[in-house]
C-alpha cells in the first residue's frame, strides 16, 4: 500500500464516504452530493486514489434502458484499510480533544 | 434539452478533450456523469467543476514536461561543460594534440565551469544563477570575437562558434520558462 501520511481533509471525506459501504459501487455525482465536494475537487482526488491503487473503477450499465453507462468507484482492499486507519485516527483525536 | 443542459454537455465534452491521453477514461467518465444528471443547474455546476479538474490535470502534465525538458537540456549542457574541462586538463597536462596557449586554457576553463553552473541553474531553475553563468560563458567568446574583428585575425574569429550552442541553450531556457508561465495560468492551458 502506498504511504499516505499527509492526506487532505477532502481525501479523508471521500474515503469516509466510500468506506461506509465498501462493496457498493458509487458514482461521481452521488459522491459529490454526499461529500459536498465540487466535481473539480472530487475528480482529481478520485484520479489520485485510483493511481495509488486505493480505488477501483468500473463502467456500470444503467438500470434504466437508454441511459448512458456510468463510471463507478469503490475502494480496494488497500483503500479500505487506509480509510479505516484514518477513521480510527480521527476518532482517537476527537476523543483526546474531548477529554482535554 | 434545455440551454443549461446543452452548455453542461459542451463543457463536459471540452473537459474530456482537455484531459491528457492517459486520462481518457476519466474524461469519458465526466462526460457520461454529466449526461446522467437530470437537474440542469446541477449538471451545469458539475460540468464546470469537471472542466476545472481537466485544466488542473493538464497543468500537472505540463509541469512534468517542463521539468523533463530542463533535465534533458541541463544534462546536455553539463556534458558540454565537462567536454571543455577535459580539454582544459589536456591543455594543462600537455596531452593536447597541439601545444596550447595559456589564454586558450583560461577560455576553455571559463566555458567549462560556466556551462556546469548554467546546467545546475537550469535543472533546479535558479534564473539568476543560470543567466549569470550564461553571461560568464558568453563573455570570453565575445571578447575573443571582438578582438578578432578588430585585428582582422581569423584565429580569434574561430572562437565565435560557441555562440551557436549558447543561443540554443538560451532559446531552450526561455521556451521552458514560457511553458512554465503558461502552466500557471489555467485559462491559457
Amino acid at each position: 500500500m502506498p504511504r499516505r501520511n499527509h492526506i487532505s481533509p477532502q481525501t479523508r471525506t471521500v474515503l469516509a464516504a466510500l468506506v461506509v459501504q465498501p462493496q457498493a459501487w458509487r458514482y461521481g455525482y452521488d459522491l459529490s452530493k454526499e461529500t459536498g465536494l465540487k466535481s473539480g475537487t472530487l475528480y482529481p482526488l478520485l484520479i489520485r486514489l485510483a493511481d495509488d491503487g486505493l480505488l477501483e473503477t468500473e463502467w456500470r450499465q444503467p438500470l434504466q434502458p437508454g441511459r448512458p453507462p456510468r463510471h463507478a468507484y469503490r475502494l480496494t482492499a488497500a483503500g479500505i484499510a487506509l480509510a479505516q486507519v484514518r477513521a480510527q485516527e480521527a476518532t482517537s483525536t476527537g476523543t483526546q480533544e474531548a477529554t482535554t | 434539452m434545455s440551454f443549461a443542459q446543452k452548455l453542461a454537455k459542451f463543457l463536459a465534452d471540452l473537459a474530456a478533450r482537455l484531459l491528457p491521453a492517459n486520462r481518457h477514461a476519466w474524461g469519458e467518465a465526466m462526460r457520461q456523469e454529466v449526461r446522467a444528471i437530470e437537474s440542469a443547474p446541477d449538471a451545469l455546476a458539475f460540468a464546470g467543476g469537471c472542466l476545472w479538474a481537466a485544466l488542473c490535470e493538464r497543468i500537472t502534465v505540463m509541469k512534468a514536461i517542463v521539468f523533463t525538458g530542463r533535465l534533458v537540456v541541463g544534462l546536455v549542457t553539463a556534458l558540454y561543460g565537462v567536454m571543455f574541462l577535459v580539454m582544459m586538463v589536456n591543455g594543462l597536462t600537455g596531452q593536447a594534440v597541439q601545444p596550447v596557449q595559456p589564454w586558450i586554457v583560461v577560455w576553455v576553463a571559463a566555458m567549462g565551469f560556466s556551462d556546469l553552473a548554467a546546467a545546475a541553474g537550469l535543472v533546479f531553475w535558479k534564473p539568476k544563477l543560470f543567466w549569470t553563468a550564461f553571461v560568464l560563458a558568453a563573455l570570453p567568446s565575445l571578447g575573443l570575437t571582438v578582438f578578432g574583428l578588430a585585428t582582422r585575425s581569423d584565429m580569434f574569429l574561430r572562437f565565435a562558434w560557441p555562440f551557436v550552442p549558447l543561443a540554443l541553450l538560451a532559446g531552450a531556457a526561455l521556451f521552458l520558462a514560457w511553458l512554465e508561465r503558461g502552466s500557471r495560468r489555467p485559462i491559457a492551458a
